[in-house]
């Protein structure tokens, strides 16, 4: 620490002003420069690559803007981008309403409540993979659990994940087994909802509904926010069911957009349009973001604004 | 607890709502451990039953499947929690000290820099994939054990730091001031007084940093080509494409109780950090 100061000094920092400020700039730098060497310096390079054809082996080509000129040609880019789209537009308000449903479900009840907690949370810390060949299991059309349930009720057979327009919706389904995490955080923002409120309320008369409507949602809502951010992101990323369960088949009806990037780059050897791929996500995810902060973020209500 | 019960004074022991409340929750409870339940019985099969009695429980159990199992993950589960834990030490560490530097401290451009770093959440992971993979390529990373530290040392305090500064941020400013006339330095307001009290938060980090490792997948499937050092994503991918004759997993058993065996770190880290990872996110109260 004395060396610190004794540089400081030498470049005139030493008021304590002055040194409080570098001090904090001292602190955050190792995470600073490893964020800039281990991801920014990467995402930045990707953008250089944009305009790059390189196949790993030869040198990198300067080709302007014919990566980006191929991708709005490309027809299975504008089926992953249509498939993603489709996905976060069902599976992430899905996902959020019934996960908020669940835990508001598990807040009315408090013996045992950590239980019901880890029960919900279990099919979330099953690994992916595992869940993943688990799920190809349970919706194999023919001796899977899914279609010997519909036969037991007397429907017939659907071919899951070998018909194009059952494939994405089992996707969803399966997603809807992965909502203990968002389940948790919901619970936690309830569980942080002073009681007075909800006695306030009550003594003008409110009822469940009304409750649930003037108190719950508005005193919840940077967490409900929180979760359909984290969401769409995540979204818009997803990779390991469709790489795992239906190899983006069939038909490309689950060609998610990280699968066909990743095609393109280590199956293809295409990085330069890889990149390309991967920053146009990058734009999409950040305009969308940005959507959602300017249109929705202003209905959030925040308790005490800082 | 006492408050909850104030809450609803009248409460009338099985009133009809009340009933259906909780067959509604069993309900649920019961369709979400269906694919839990189904991996564990699937575990105990032999190759006859796994065949024929697939979704039945069928007697007699096959404990050994586990053991055979275990004889081909057990590598990739050790491997896994090492390089998850000391990835996970260095986010804590990053993430604490971030934390309270950008919900205690004061500097210029302090917001802005925040905000700066928020916004890399946005940031697709995919976006440094490929010239990640050059980088640790030409540094002579790829398939070290430092391929898999590094990445979670440098991105994950990206959330960590989100998360931490909203919980430092509540924790009373009495406490600091006390410690600062008693001549504490920036250093010593973060181990003496920050460290202690962020625990709850610190948890909640722990556990969804070290889920997100356990299922990291595609990184290590492309950085990690020795399979003695891969992970246990990748290793259970590569035996459920491959039929290994000698614990015969194609017939499946050995196969689920690979999967069941492969859960178990992150229950018992949910079973000891649940309640102080619930704790920690009532706490920082997450806010975008």
């Amino acid at each position: 620490m004395s060396m610190i100061g004794q540089g400081l000094s030498r470049w005139g920092l030493n008021s304590p002003a002055a040194r409080r400020n570098i001090t904090g700039y001292i602190f955050i730098s190792p995470f600073i420069l490893g964020v800039l060497i281990w991801f920014l310096t990467p995402a930045l390079t990707a953008g250089w690559l944009t305009f790059q054809k390189w196949n790993l082996i030869t040198a990198p080509r300067f080709v302007g803007l014919d990566n980006i000129e191929n991708l709005f040609r490309d027809e299975l880019f504008l089926q992953s981008l249509k498939v993603t789209t489709v996905y976060t537009l069902v599976a992430v308000p899905l996902g959020l309403v019934l996960s908020f449903f669940i835990a508001l479900l598990l807040n009315t009840r408090t013996r045992g409540i950590s239980i019901y907690r880890t029960i919900y949370y279990l099919p979330s810390i099953v690994p992916a993979v595992a869940s993943a060949v688990l799920w190809a299991f349970i919706l194999n059309s023919e001796f899977g659990l899914l279609n010997a349930g519909l036969r037991a009720i007397g429907l017939p057979k659907i071919l899951w994940l070998q018909e194009p327009e059952w494939a994405l919706p089992a996707l969803i389904l399966m997603s809807l087994w992965g909502l203990g995490a968002t389940m948790v955080i919901y619970l936690a923002g309830l569980q942080g909802i002073p009681d007075v409120y909800y006695e306030a309320a009550e003594i003008d008369g409110a009822g469940a509904g009304s409750k649930l409507l003037h108190v719950t949602i508005p005193l919840l809502s940077p967490v409900i926010f929180f979760n359909l951010v984290m969401g769409i992101i995540a979204s818009f990323q997803i990779f390991t069911a469709g790489y795992l369960i239906t190899s983006g088949g069939p038909q490309n009806a689950t060609l998610f957009y990280v699968l066909y990037l990743y095609r393109a780059g280590f199956l293809h050897l295409k990085m330069g349009y890889a990149a390309a791929l991967a920053w146009v996500l990058f734009i999409i995810i950040m305009g969308l973001t940005v959507l959602i902060f300017r249109y929705v973020g202003s209905m959030i209500y925040y308790e005490d604004t800082r | 607890m006492t408050t909850d019960l104030k809450r609803s004074p009248n409460r009338r022991p099985l009133q009809m709502s009340q009933l259906g409340l909780h067959l509604l929750i069993a309900f649920l409870l019961l369709l979400s451990l269906i694919p839990t339940v189904i991996m564990i019985n699937l575990s105990f099969k032999n190759g006859l039953q796994y065949r024929w009695e697939r979704w039945s429980l069928s007697l007699p159990l096959r404990g050994s499947n586990y053991l055979s199992a275990w004889d081909v993950i057990d590598a990739y589960m050790i491997n896994t929690v090492l390089v998850a834990m000391v990835g996970l030490a260095g986010v804590l560490i990053l993430s604490l000290i971030g934390g309270y530097v950008f919900a205690r401290m004061r500097f210029p451009l302090r917001e802005p820099l925040y905000y700066a770093i928020i916004a890399l959440l946005m940031v697709p992971w995919v976006l440094s994939f490929i010239p990640a993979y050059m980088l640790y390529n030409n540094l002579g990373l790829l398939n070290t054990r430092w391929a898999l530290i590094i990445p979670n040392v440098a991105g994950g305090p990206i959330f960590g730091i989100f998360l931490m500064r909203a919980f430092i941020t509540g924790i009373p400013e009495e406490l600091y001031e006390s410690a600062r006339c008693d001549g504490a330095g920036a250093w010593s307001l973060i181990w003496r007084i920050t460290f202690p009290l962020s625990l709850p938060g610190l948890a909640t980090l722990s556990v969804l940093n070290f889920v997100a490792e356990w299922n990291s997948f595609l990184w290590p499937l492309v950085t990690i080509s020795d399979m003695s050092k891969q992970v246990i994503s990748v290793g259970l991918f590569r035996l459920s494409r491959t039929t290994n004759d000698s614990v015969d997993f194609g017939s499946g058993g050995p196969l689920f109780a690979g999967y069941v065996l492969a859960s178990i770190p992150l229950v018992i880290l949910f079973i000891v950090l649940g309640k102080f990872y619930v704790e920690g996110l009532v706490e920082s109260g997450i806010k975008m």
